[in-house]
């Protein structure tokens, strides 16, 4: 096992470093000139070119690459081209602020996805199960914005309840985590579920059943446990997709995180700063599907059994 | 339908109903009346964006001056009707040729610091600007400064390398502001986030992309400021900031969307407030290439767009149709007129010009960087296909789109694209010479429509030269038919400033350039 | 019996409904041009943002354009997207699953960090980056959508091969001299379809969601083709104040994921081996 983590670990750094690069090259390709926006559509040929020359833009790439990467292993990754504020406190300041929504929404969403896909499939084929599901569906099928939109226009303007947007106190956290998490309920409740349907007429559970243990107990004993599996890669999945994919109820409720801060400096062609938002989101990422292939191997003996005998 | 369902539905119904009457309890009742300005409370003021910097001599659009300029002020301050009125310097003196200003410096001004400010501060500043590598944006506005001059500790002269009889409106320039002389030269790294200026507010918070916290300047060397606090914050989506406002969270709200006004009007606890604005939208037409270098197309181009309807319709009527190349509030404003929305005559000109139909034109728009830019975009691709153009409708983020139109005239790849304009100091000169002068022909400058001639140059030059605004007119007066009659632009039209504010604001007054002085801004109490 | 065969038919109710939806749509997209009075990018400005009326029959949009004939073609464009979007990523995605799933650790390894590094990437950057370079075209926004799907089908695909590879019947097919392509379409595929769909059906909705996420941006269909996503976004500034217009597209884009979701819950039923005794 520790082998095993180690090996991962080192994957992780190479993945990490490979989507740098990528990136690197990518936001170099695409047309659009950080100093330009940074300067403004007032600036002049003649100031666009000194800025350049002092940023070190007009030095090759490979040279700029070079630097980056030097630079990046001392833990320094620069300075954002356009707010010349330190990278890491740019990134450390709304990384956290991310942080704090998706788990908030993380747990909004497992924690009613689970309970909704559990007793729909208890329930199977009862009213209950289509009724819970519509609404899970509809939690999808909305677009993310519109919910947004909608949820300031009932608490905040009509019921007058919760701050419409903005940080600052707990009730803040209610509007743009509820916005996050809701489509996730969808496909959390749907993957619970479908594994919990196809646990349930597995011939341990019909044992369990047999034996005369409470149902309670084997659902949640028995069923669930096992049903987690890809319960779990859903919700990583929906994790790292919440951590990407924030910033939508990051603008609409101004929450200042990380999403944001990212599709601002991909238009800003701000390289440093996407550089270090994709490093930073890269090693979470892939931290993130390693502690779902670890909680894999907890789980399912079969494949412990499997990576042992690869380990031997 | 059983007797639970019907039960059921009532309660959905009663519950449909307490929230309908929670809506208009909640909504608070009319304000005391009071016309005297009153000490003491706390202005919220959303925005769109986050300032980028603080550093005054480097900022470069309007989110962050309206944050500076509440800290740092000018030797010349631009007033709310467009023109420059006294700021740090009490009065100046253009000299006759228009190559130098001499400017009498107020006293008794200090910097939060403790400083004073006096020559040798606004000396300070002049260095900074004109010397700093890379340069400064700040520059740009000094840029004809050949050497400033200290008479005395309260007297200066700003000595000009040619003439520029409109010099004040360049000090007024938002990034001209002056900052302490000792921040310059112990704090100079700092001053991104640290401010240190004579305003009537002083930072107090920044945390970035949520909130700017100013207080109140208890040692202005003026009148202070009304209220305690100012707190701005960004809310880059519109629906966000009419809802803060409509929900008691904001005060005062920039750039509202026109479509969202009525809704705002309907509404008793908030008011609309719609400011002249300098700004003009106009679609750029390659001058240079393609069938747009020919005049008589772009005339009959000009024919082809309805821009009452744009008007109209997409901006639900909260501007006015560009009778002029500039907006009406500029000095060297004169009624030209408008080309008719004729769709035969449009046809006629592209017959006569040998444009065949199915011709195929580019047409570049950013998205969400103007005023409405993508529907006003998609309108005119709507009219020039009934006069028989095909026109392939390009939708560019900024940065794609600002490299697309700032290339070199022989690289250019669009026919036409949608752009905006407002004069960042109000004044006729940069908003001429920027768009209609040879010598600014993208990349070098603004004129990114590569519009030429030597008439247009020649009369802006010597315009530069006049001293009062009378001798300038007539000029203007001229550049304004030749421009009008070449047409390097479909003309559209001049934007307003759209405000939501609160009942309880009062004394909000926004300049042409989009600055709010909040100093006189005051909170009625209930 | 009959209680039993009863649930049965419940349970393929919802397939049905959501099989008969789903035909309705591809034929709305079909017959478009004979069930629209007014051509979709035909705009009159003065009679924009009108309520439904008997002229228009769910009201126009901001430019003056007829909102169901804009819906009705912008089927056409929803549809082939979500299709192209889910084709991309699930063709590329179960294949290289399978890959790995089932060929030596070094390609497996190989092919799970290849997805590793299509995952650490931030999707909204991967969108705006490859719609920036393509252009705003269908194909870049179908790669943009499709492409960071793909590792949810690969990991998918190999988490299930993983299961299955040891299981008495994959090993009986190996003995019995099955040759690699063999046993992996003709004996684990098969028994992988069932999360497979329910993910498919899944991604497909959101595949539209996400191109109205991406018009949010700016970042949608070029103007001024009619597509759900896009013409949601646009009309989100007028959501207050003319509800109909974001509500319609929306309405048509919320009963398609619906649809798909009952459909692909049925077929999981029937298709998933376990499922079928």
């Amino acid at each position: 096992m520790t082998a095993y983590f180690i090996r991962r670990s080192a994957t992780l750094i190479a993945v990490s470093l490979t989507a740098v690069t990528i990136v690197f090259l990518l936001m170099r390709l695409i047309p659009g000139d950080p100093v330009q926006i940074y300067l403004g559509p007032d600036a002049s040929l003649e100031e666009i070119e000194q800025a350049r020359e002092h940023l070190g833009l007009h030095r090759p790439i490979y040279w700029q690459y070079f630097r980056f990467m030097v630079n990046a292993t001392r833990g320094d990754l620069g300075r954002s081209i356009i707010s010349r504020r330190p990278v890491s406190s740019e990134i450390a300041r709304t990384f956290k602020n991310t942080l704090v929504l998706a788990a908030t929404a993380i747990a909004v969403a497992v924690l009613s996805g689970v309970v909704t896909g559990v007793l729909a499939a208890v329930k199977h084929h009862s009213p209950f199960d289509l009724a819970s599901m519509v609404v899970a569906v509809l939690g999808i099928a909305t677009p993310p914005f519109f919910l947004g939109l909608l949820l300031m226009y009932v608490f905040s303007i009509t019921l007058r309840w919760l701050p419409s947007s903005g940080t600052g106190s707990l009730a803040h956290i209610v509007l743009p985590s509820v916005a996050l998490g809701t489509p996730s309920v969808a496909v959390i409740a749907r993957q619970t579920r479908s594994a919990m349907l196809e646990i349930l007429f597995c011939d341990y559970v019909r044992t369990a059943r047999a034996k005369g243990l409470p149902e309670r107990v084997v659902i949640f004993k028995h069923a669930l446990r096992n049903a987690l599996i890809p319960v779990v890669t859903v919700i990583g999945l929906r994790f790292a997709y919440m951590v990407a994919g924030a910033v939508f109820t990051e603008t609409v409720f101004r929450w200042p995180g990380m999403g944001r801060m990212l599709v601002d400096s991909v238009r800003e062609r701000d390289y440093p700063l996407v550089q270090g938002i994709v490093l930073v989101a890269a090693v979470c990422f892939a931290a993130i599907n390693m502690v779902i292939d670890i909680f894999y191997v907890w789980l399912d003996p079969r494949i412990r059994a499997r990576s042992a005998r690869a380990e031997g | 339908m059983t007797v639970r369902w019907q039960r059921a539905l009532a309660m959905v119904v009663i519950a449909g109903l307490i929230v309908a009457m929670a809506g208009c309890v909640a909504k608070p009742g009319t304000p005391a009346t009071s016309d005297r300005p009153v000490t003491g409370g706390v202005l919220t003021f959303v925005q769109g964006a986050d300032p980028v910097t603080l550093d005054v001599h480097r900022t470069t659009e309007f989110m962050s001056y309206r944050v500076t300029s509440q800290i740092y002020e000018n030797l010349i301050m631009l007033g709310t009707d467009g023109t420059p009125k006294p700021g740090l310097a009490e009065s100046w003196q253009m000299s006759p040729d228009g190559l130098s200003c001499t400017l009498k410096l107020r006293q008794g001004v200090k910097f939060t610091d403790g400083t004073v400010f006096d020559a040798a501060a606004v000396q300070a500043n002049v260095d900074r600007i004109l010397k700093t590598t890379p340069a400064l944006p700040a520059r740009r506005l000094l840029a004809d400064v050949k050497n400033l001059e200290v008479i005395d500790a309260h007297t200066i002269r700003f000595d000009l390398s040619k003439p520029l009889s409109l010099f004040p409106y360049y000090l007024s320039h938002p990034s001209v502001g002056m900052i302490s002389p000792r921040a310059l030269s112990e704090l100079v790294d700092q001053l991104p986030t640290t401010t240190v200026g004579t305003g009537p507010f002083v930072l107090k918070e920044w945390v970035p992309k949520d909130r700017v916290i100013l207080n109140r300047n208890e040692d202005y060397w003026g009148q202070p400021a009304w209220v305690d606090q100012v707190i701005f914050r960004p809310a880059p989506e519109a629906a966000t900031r009419t809802v803060m406002l409509e929900s008691g969270e904001a005060d005062i709200v920039a750039n509202v969307p026109p479509a969202m006004v009525s809704r705002l009007r309907a509404n008793p606890a908030v008011e609309v407030l719609v400011a002249p604005y300098a700004r003009v939208t106009f679609i750029a037409l390659n001058n240079y290439r393609g069938i747009t270098a020919d005049p008589k197309v772009r005339q009959a181009l000009n024919h082809a767009v309805d821009k009452q309807a744009i008007l109209e319709r997409i901006l639900f009527g909260i501007g006015v149709v560009s009778d002029a190349p500039v907006a009406s509030g500029v000095e060297g404003y004169s009624r030209v007129g408008t080309y008719q929305y004729n769709v035969a005559r449009a046809r006629q000109l592209l017959a006569e010009a040998g444009v065949a139909p199915g011709t195929k034109v580019t047409f570049f728009t950013p998205s969400g960087r103007y005023l409405m830019d993508y529907e006003i975009a998609q309108a005119v691709q709507g009219y020039l296909t009934e006069v028989g153009l095909d026109v392939s409708l390009e939708t560019l983020e900024w940065a794609a789109f600002l490299s697309n139109v700032s290339k070199v005239p022989d690289e250019s790849i669009f026919d036409l694209a949608l752009l905006s304009f407002a004069p960042g100091t109000n004044d006729p000169d940069w908003h001429y010479s920027n768009m209609f002068h040879s010598a600014s022909w993208a990349p070098k400058s603004n004129n990114r429509c590569f519009f030429a001639d030597p008439r247009v140059d020649e009369l802006l030059e010597l315009a530069r030269q006049k001293p009062s605004a009378a001798e300038r007119a007539p000029l203007y007066e001229q550049v304004n038919k030749i421009v009008f009659d070449l047409a390097p632009w479909i003309f559209l039209h001049e934007e307003q400033q759209i405000y939501g504010l609160s009942l309880r604001v009062q004394g909000v007054e926004p300049a042409p350039t989009e600055m709010v002085y909040l100093k006189d801004a005051w909170l009625k109490v209930k | 019996m009959k209680a039993n065969r009863l649930r049965t038919a419940r349970r393929h109710i919802g397939a049905v409904l959501g099989a008969v939806v789903l035909l309705m749509y591809v034929a709305t997209a079909l017959l478009a041009p004979a069930l629209t009075v007014h051509q979709p990018n035909a705009q009159n400005l003065m009679r924009n943002l009108e309520p439904p009326s008997r002229e228009y029959p769910l009201g126009t949009d901001e430019l003056g354009r007829d909102i169901l004939s804009r819906i009705i073609w912008g089927s056409r464009i929803s549809l082939l997207m979500m299709l192209a979007g889910v084709a991309f990523s699930g063709i590329i995605g179960v294949l290289l699953g399978l890959l790995g799933g089932l060929s030596g650790p070094r390609v497996e390894s190989l092919v799970m960090r290849a997805m590793d590094v299509l995952m650490v990437f931030p999707p909204i950057l991967l969108a705006i980056v490859l719609v920036t370079a393509l252009g705003r075209g269908l194909p870049s926004l179908v790669v943009a959508i499709g492409i960071h799907g793909i590792p949810q089908f690969t990991r998918l695909t190999r988490a299930m091969v993983m299961s299955l590879r040891e299981t008495a019947f994959v090993e009986a097919a190996r003995a019995a001299g099955a040759r690699p392509l063999e046993v992996a379409f003709g004996h684990v595929l098969p028994n992988c379809a069932g999360p497979l769909i329910v993910q498919g059906t899944l991604v497909s909705g959101t595949v539209v969601l996400t191109v109205s996420g991406l018009s949010f941006l700016g970042l949608g269909v070029q103007p001024p083709t009619a597509e759900w996503g896009t013409m949601i976004s646009a009309a989100r500034l007028h959501m207050y104040t003319y509800p109909h217009a974001v509500m319609y597209p929306g309405l048509a884009l919320m009963l398609l994921v619906i649809a798909l979701n009952a459909l692909g819950d049925g077929l999981r039923d029937f298709l998933d081996p376990r499922f079928r005794r």
